[in-house]
């Protein structure tokens, strides 16, 4: 089934002199979709979505997107002199409408617009940022660390809003270090790391089967069986099937002599362990 | 142009604060020392005519300085704060952006130009008390605007090639200093001595100073150096605006987070 895509990247590189900052990035996202960027610090993951967002020409590969890209940068800090309001009301203006709807969501997010925005708190501030990049109703919303700064009922809040917008069609490519915010949020996650992707799919598609130890021949014969789905990570077996064969995962495992301690379903967390040690 | 002017609208409520008029108290305090101790106003009122050095006595100083004080971070901040990344993912062009900041720096230029002129003829007024005299000092008024937009057309291509606004800040006193008058022509003087350019040729390149633009501007001079004035001003003008917006528009907003 052809899916609508919100955007598409393909072998994206770029290149601080002799720094390659991303190599080869291929990412197909949805529309739709809330989608999350996974990385460490350096990864390549704000060079990429500004790459993205057009603030950035990548050094190698293409982009393609039809759509109106709303972009929430990291670190902003308003050193203008203008309320909340008048910044809402500068952007509607440049976007050409979408305030009203902009107002009520800062109201939602209790912000007090008639603040100057440099006399804000970092949490009103990045709120009112967040709100900003929605103004216009972009169709597709690439936040950088939206819940950065922000104290635990602002976290909550700012997740309420960005369900609300996928909500409405919307589709959110977001990054965070908060993996746990990512497995709440996303229906699909890309990792990468030093620049490189390791993975994009599902949230947490694969199984993880706790055993005794399974030998490197069991595992290959069972390899052979399952179409390649196991790969090994200690005494953790990780099993990419779906969830109607895992049955026939534990049974394999039964009949070649391996005790299994218990399974689970893989977590987001667990799936960047995996990548970025293999990847390290 | 819409964009544009909304753009216009937001710079201009940021440019009229403390750091305007902070530098503007500064120039006039300046020339009111050199107006009460150099006896100019006695000088203006036996010629009957209000002199450069009676208005602009400052300027030669720190005219540059102090302008581009007022124009350096005009692209670098933004782009430090982020707030550039807000503006550039809205659909506005770099062009766009590059062309608000200028119409900024225009108006800005004249309403320091007319503040300033306005205060000196209050100065005369109060001290020699002849108002058409007095006057006079409004005739400055475009010299005095045009000198400040060349230091605004340099301050924003600075702004934009030096990307840190430390930076841009460090090579605008660099960049003011050198076109101080009097460092600047004992500079020529010196490239003079050692090359022999020939006395026509010199006061030309005497001119490439923005003091001396204005000097040649304020309707004393002779039309063939008005107009030259007035060529390098344009050339000035248009040739920091063509330069820092194609810098501009070739360079990625790169991210200082990393």
């Amino acid at each position: 089934m052809n899916e609508a895509i919100a955007f598409r990247t393909h072998g994206v590189s770029k290149r601080f002199g002799d720094f390659c900052a991303l190599k080869d990035v291929s990412v197909t996202v949805p529309l739709g979709r809330i989608y999350g960027f996974i990385g460490k610090n350096g990864a390549g993951k704000t060079t990429f979505m500004r790459i993205v967002c057009g603030l950035m020409k990548p050094s190698g590969g293409t982009f393609e997107t039809g759509k109106r890209i709303g972009f929430l940068p990291q670190n902003v800090r308003f050193r203008e002199r203008m309320s909340g309001e008048d910044a809402l009301r500068l952007f509607a203006k440049l976007r050409h409408g979408g305030l009203e709807e902009s107002l009520r969501f800062a109201a939602e997010l209790e912000l007090d617009l008639k603040k100057p925005t440099d006399c804000m708190s970092p949490g009103q501030q990045r709120k009112l940022q967040l709100v900003i990049a929605t103004v216009g109703f972009p169709d597709v919303l690439v936040l950088d660390e939206p819940t950065a700064g922000l104290d635990p009922s602002g976290v909550q809040q700012v997740r309420a809003i960005i369900r609300q917008l996928h909500q409405r069609g919307g589709t959110v490519f977001l990054s965070s270090h908060v993996l746990m915010e990512l497995e709440n949020l996303c229906d699909t996650v890309a990792v990468i790391d030093r620049g490189e992707l390791l993975y994009q799919g599902a949230c947490g598609a694969a199984y993880e089967v706790e055993t005794d130890g399974a030998s490197e021949q069991v595992v290959a014969h069972l390899n052979d069986l399952l179409g390649g789905a196991l790969t090994v990570s200690g005494d953790t077996l990780l099993a990419d099937v779906d969830r109607r064969q895992v049955p026939a995962v534990l049974q394999a495992l039964y009949e070649n002599g391996v005790q299994v301690f218990g399974v689970k379903k893989q977590g987001i967390e667990s799936l960047y362990n995996s990548l970025v040690r293999e990847g390290a | 142009m819409k964009d544009v002017f909304t753009l216009v609208g937001k710079d201009l409520k940021n440019s009229f604060r403390k750091k305007f008029f902070l530098l503007l108290a500064f120039l006039l305090l300046f020339q009111f020392w050199f107006v009460a101790t150099s006896g100019s106003v006695e000088e203006v009122r036996k010629s009957g005519e209000m002199f450069y050095m009676a208005v602009v006595f400052s300027f030669n100083f720190f005219g540059s300085i102090v302008a581009l004080a007022l124009n350096y971070d005009g692209i670098s901040a933004e782009r430090e704060s982020k707030f550039m990344d807000l503006i550039l993912t809205s659909g506005i062009s770099k062009r766009k952006v590059y062309l608000g900041k200028t119409c900024t720096g225009v108006l800005v230029s004249a309403a320091f130009a007319i503040l300033y002129s306005t205060a000196i003829a209050l100065i005369y007024l109060a001290l020699s008390g002849d108002l058409l005299l007095s006057l006079q000092a409004l005739r400055y008024i475009g010299p005095i605007m045009a000198f400040l937009m060349i230091f605004s057309a340099l301050g924003l291509a600075l702004s934009v090639a030096m990307r840190s606004s430390k930076a841009s800040l460090i090579t605008s006193i660099l960049v003011g200093a050198f076109m101080m008058p009097r460092l600047f022509v004992s500079i020529v003087d010196g490239v003079n001595g050692i090359f022999g350019f020939g006395e026509t040729v010199v006061e030309r390149i005497y001119m490439l100073s923005p003091a001396l633009i204005l000097n040649a501007l304020n309707g004393y001079s002779d039309t063939k150096t008005v107009l030259w004035g007035l060529l390098l001003f344009a050339i000035y003008v248009i040739g920091s605006m063509i330069t820092g917006i194609r810098i501009f528009q070739r360079q990625d907003e790169l991210n200082y987070g990393e």
